[in-house]
């Protein structure tokens, strides 16, 4: 072997050049030991692909029961929801009737009227804590345009009123007695 | 209000416009604050069927007469954005904020509509710019219901430079400012005639002291 540098004659295993002092390139054996680095790392990640595929098998049992679980809290949500917004009407309809038996009933006939609020509410709690849920979507779309259409009947109605009645709309309370006329 | 013998819901038409306003407003701070469309339509659709028919159900619960009340709406609106921080929280409260700086804005406008329709009407009074109500009293009156519109909308332009700065504070300082006009405003109304404090009054003073003394009490565990 030669150097580099100076052509000068190296022995195998010298590690500079005796005459100019050039390093000497071991190339062989730092070459060996790379290639077997590599195929000791070969075999490790193959290893871990098939750690991943196991740890992967593993856990998708318990992901699927998390997305069950999740499917059944929205679920049990958006019935809440539709349970207060059904008992509203029936709750301030068999109230009325008791206070007509008994004067106690009477004050809590105008309760449930925050029914709908606390079924819209639950609704939008069910959308933002499960967003994939497309039952709590169609429940909000659906209160939503409810109250769209609550909103233009009662300005028909008071357009209605406005213009064939004429004096319907009095003082600060019109907005309370257009509600009172559309709800006696 | 009557056009061409047809009587104008203009009070509504007011109210209506205020919830736009401030809908509009709320819209814009949190598109300014980087939250999501998504996250803003689902609030702004709570703002109005909340705000609205909520203080009007509330008003009919307690007073068993459908009005509108200026610090039930406010104390509804308050409630629902503390419900959806909850449910779905933004960074410094963002919700929260854009609501309490809405507050001025939509009582300034729907005061419009008051003077219209001749309500929260003022002390009797023959200067400049006296209104009378023909349907009413019948006597020249003070425009507080003006006066209120233009300082509760000058107060919502003076907050939203005020929020640049301080924007900490900026909830405890939109509660001073407002619960402090609101009060000072009440002494023109007509019902100061036969009472010395009234019911808004009261509970502009107990806003003012919950605030001050909250804003104490952090000051001093800051120290």
């Amino acid at each position: 072997m030669k150097c580099s540098k100076c052509g000068y004659e190296i022995n195998e295993g010298d590690k500079f050049c005796r005459e100019c002092g050039q390093v000497v390139e071991s190339t062989t054996p730092e070459k060996e030991v790379k290639e077997k680095t590599k195929k000791v790392e070969e075999p490790k990640e193959e290893v871990k692909e098939e750690v991943k595929t196991e740890v992967t098998t593993v856990t998708n049992k318990p992901e699927e029961k998390r997305i069950v679980s999740s499917m059944a809290n929205d679920t049990f949500f958006c019935l809440c929801s539709i349970i207060c917004y059904i008992a509203c009407p029936l709750l301030t309809g068999l109230f009325a009737y008791l206070a007509t038996k008994s004067d106690v009933f009477s004050l809590f006939a105008r309760i449930p009227m925050i029914l709908p609020f606390v079924a819209y509410a639950l609704a939008i709690y069910a959308k933002v804590k499960y967003p994939e849920s497309k039952f709590a979507k169609i429940l909000l779309i659906i209160y939503i345009v409810l109250f769209v259409l609550g909103i233009i009947l009662m300005i028909i109605a008071v357009i209605a009123c406005a213009i064939f009645l004429r004096d319907c709309l009095e003082g600060c309370q019109g907005l309370g007695s257009i509600i009172s006329l559309l709800f006696g | 209000m009557t056009i061409n013998q047809i009587k104008f819901p203009i009070y509504m038409t007011c109210i209506i416009l205020a919830f736009i306003g401030a809908c509009v407003f709320i819209y814009k701070y949190l598109m300014n604050k980087k939250i999501k469309k998504k996250d803003i339509l689902l609030y702004v659709s709570m703002i109005v069927p909340f705000g609205l028919l909520g203080s009007l159900i509330v008003c009919y619960i307690i007073d068993k007469n459908m009005g509108l009340s200026s610090y039930i709406g406010c104390f509804v609106l308050i409630l629902t954005s503390i419900f959806y921080e909850k449910v779905n929280p933004s960074k410094n409260l963002e919700y929260v904020r854009c609501t309490m700086l809405s507050m001025p804005l939509l009582y300034g406008i729907s005061k419009l509509g008051c003077f219209f329709a001749g309500c929260c009407y003022g002390l009797p009074y023959n200067g400049l710019f006296s209104v009378t109500y023909s349907s009413g009293l019948n006597i020249p009156l003070f425009p507080i219901q003006l006066l209120e519109s233009l300082v509760f909308i000058g107060l919502f332009i003076g907050l939203l430079f005020i929020n640049k700065k301080h924007s900490k504070n900026i909830i405890s300082i939109t509660i001073i400012v407002c619960a402090f006009a609101k009060f000072a405003l009440d002494f023109l109304r007509y019902d100061h005639l036969t009472k010395v404090i009234t019911t808004n009054q009261i509970i502009s003073l107990m806003l003012l002291f919950i605030v001050i003394v909250n804003m104490i009490r952090k000051k001093l565990l800051n120290k």
